[in-house]
């Protein structure tokens, strides 16, 4: 029952990550900047099931809510507010194989060497017991309460940068520059 | 574009939670809520950034701007 029930959960994160690989391919290789955008999304949420088939649900909805859900949008209203047209003709030779195929093939050759040595890798513990959001929160907070108050002081310099960049300002030119 | 940068910061995030899962340390998912953030600033600032360049330059192709010094004053 236990092989079975192991089994299924298996078939469940192989389509799950072949989702989110095809829509990656496709995201990144699509000329229409809206369509790549919902593929990218669909493949956030297909990489938001991968993090709950590997017993991390909290990270799993984190995913969905943050990702899927405000950043994406964000994207998606600025692409829109811009009306981007389709890409120009450097993008078109920028995307003929002879351009990529060489990574690509150095990308799978690097795959293939970390998939053989997962497989080697010893194996302790099986049975893996869930890691609690509580257990997460409670690391967050007493060891990298450091790092916590630095990503704090990151999104406040976020805020403000975004501020300072989005404001219309009066155009104020150094003395050096202005044309006499 | 940006969206690929998304795609990078995805894939380094699904290394930490294999990681913390193979380890069985919450440390990997606490990476994870980190790189969200770094994430979250990192599209706020870039959108702002296109903003402006679009209001600028009327047009988002990079090769464009290649100009540091402001020459339409």
């Amino acid at each position: 029952m236990g092989v079975i029930h192991k089994n299924n959960m298996d078939i469940f994160f192989y389509i799950a990550a072949t989702i989110a690989i095809i829509s990656t391919i496709m995201a990144i290789s699509g000329r229409n900047a809206i369509h790549s955008l919902l593929f990218l999304i669909l493949s956030l949420l297909a990489i938001s099931v991968v993090f709950y088939l590997l017993d991390a649900p909290f990270i799993a909805a984190l995913e969905v809510i943050i990702y899927a859900g405000a950043i994406m949008v964000l994207f998606i209203f600025v692409t829109m507010m811009l009306n981007i047209g389709l890409e120009k003709k450097q993008e078109k030779r920028w995307l003929n194989p002879r351009m990529w195929i060489i990574p690509s093939l150095l990308a799978a050759i690097l795959f293939i060497d970390l998939m053989l040595a997962l497989r080697n890798m010893p194996t302790t513990v099986v049975g893996k017991q869930l890691i609690l959001p509580k257990q997460v929160g409670i690391s967050l907070f007493t060891t990298y309460l450091l790092a916590v108050e630095i990503a704090g002081i990151l999104l406040m310099a976020g805020v403000i940068g975004a501020y300072h960049l989005g404001s219309q300002k009066k155009k104020v030119l150094h003395r050096f520059l202005i044309k006499k | 574009m940006l969206m690929s940068i998304e795609i990078m910061f995805n894939s380094a995030g699904l290394v930490f939670i294999i990681a913390a899962r193979h380890w069985d340390q919450p440390d990997g998912q606490v990476m994870f809520i980190f790189i969200l953030a770094v994430t979250a600033v990192e599209v706020a600032i870039g959108l702002a950034l296109i903003l402006q360049v679009y209001h600028h330059f009327k047009t988002l192709d990079v090769d464009a701007i290649n100009k540091l010094k402001d020459d339409n004053s």
